[in-house]
């Protein structure tokens, strides 16, 4: 069975450290591997290392943390050969992304090859903010805006020093309307938030209400990342759609973060899904619309700089 | 996008769109327009084919190559 994997991710100093020392220390059952991702930071000598050292230690709870200064995807097959040759066995396994890491490479890693895409499953990407420097943060930093963009769930950390997080969960919600958030003291959370989120599993989760936007100015910056939903009554025209789709994948690939679907198509009764990471995606019919769902299509954009007029025009023009 | 449904995995990691994806295939057609303008070029269907065989180890073997 593969190894649920999830991508803990965060600006410097939003508490990562916490919740992960939160998480391997609990007795809480499960086995927990951790990889710190220092990859490629500091030019150690390598030779010295071999090519793949990663270092493991297992902790009294059973846990294990490993930390490697190659290319995470060594690591992710460092601990393989581990599981198969019984020197290793956990049932969950933790990214823990350096401050000023960009999540999407981290992501495609478990995207990149045949071994990795089978043996691991990516759960989620879990985004730490802190709730006294983050609106100063996305200001600044793109990075720290693209880890919320990321994002499958967002906790906001140091709420006991600001508690007062509107304004940030406003703005939160504009770069990524998907992303539930939760507000977490001192790492402590209930682990059944960060697992099982079913992040990359193509699912009918959007047809939720989270996806009502309060309106709100949009932010004047020069790199935002924000997010989008349309809404279309319309049923659509199948190739149209899809030719559509794949225009705007080669058009804006390079700005979109993350992108989900629920389609209704002309003559067919079926509802159409569709996700995607930057250009990887996945699409396949689901069930039925049944007699007391509104056959309604609802798309969500996460991306930098979209032109969100321009694609709404174009959706509107199908 | 939506042209090879129902053959999919639902988890994205297996999705087999991801294995070939879309600049992939523009890159190549670009490539073949500027240095190779006399050969033919694949459709998008035989490069999405000829990349599957060669990463899974059909008769392509040793990967892609077009020149």
């Amino acid at each position: 069975m593969a190894i649920p994997a999830t991508i803990l991710t965060g600006f410097l100093g939003s508490g990562k450290t916490t919740l992960l020392q939160h998480i391997l220390k609990e007795q809480h059952g499960y086995k927990i591997a951790v990889i710190e991702n220092e990859f490629g930071e500091v030019a150690v000598d390598t030779s010295l290392l071999g090519d793949r050292a990663t270092n493991i230690t297992t902790l009294s709870n059973g846990c294990i943390c490993c930390s490697s200064q190659n290319e995470l995807s060594d690591a992710l097959y460092d601990l393989l050969d581990s599981i198969d040759d019984g020197s290793l066995s956990f049932d969950y396994l933790i990214i823990e992304c350096t401050g000023m890491a960009d999540p999407g490479p981290i992501l495609q890693t478990f995207f990149s090859s045949e071994v990795l895409s089978e043996r691991y499953l990516l759960d989620g990407v879990i985004t730490l903010v802190d709730a006294v420097h983050a609106m100063q943060q996305l200001d600044q930093f793109s990075i720290a805006q693209a880890q919320v963009g990321y994002a499958d769930r967002i906790l906001i950390t140091k709420t006991d020093v600001n508690p007062d997080t509107k304004a940030l969960e406003q703005r939160l919600k504009q770069i990524n309307i998907r992303a539930p958030q939760y507000k977490v003291i001192q790492g402590q959370i209930d682990l059944s938030l960060l697992f099982n989120i079913e992040g990359f599993i193509l699912n009918d989760q959007l047809s939720s209400n989270t996806l009502i936007f309060n309106p709100v100015t949009p932010v004047q910056q020069a790199m935002a990342i924000q997010s989008f939903v349309i809404r279309l009554t319309k049923p659509l025209e199948l190739s149209k759609i899809s030719e559509f789709m794949d225009e705007l994948l080669v058009t804006y690939g390079d700005q979109i973060l993350r992108y989900k679907g629920l389609l209704a198509i002309q003559d067919d009764d079926r509802r159409l899904l569709f996700q995607g990471v930057q250009r990887l995606y996945s699409a396949d019919w689901d069930k039925e619309w049944q007699a007391d769902e509104k056959r309604e299509s609802i798309l969500v954009f996460i991306g930098l700089n979209l032109p969100e007029q321009e694609i709404r025009q174009g959706f509107d023009n199908l | 996008m939506f042209g090879n449904l129902g053959k999919a995995s639902k988890y994205l990691g297996q999705a087999a769109r991801m294995m070939i994806g879309i600049p992939d295939y523009d890159n190549y057609v670009a490539h073949m327009k500027k240095n190779h303008p006399d050969k033919p070029v694949m459709t998008y269907e035989e490069f999405f084919k000829e990349r599957q065989e060669a990463r899974y180890g059909g008769k392509g073997k040793g990967g892609f190559r077009c020149c």
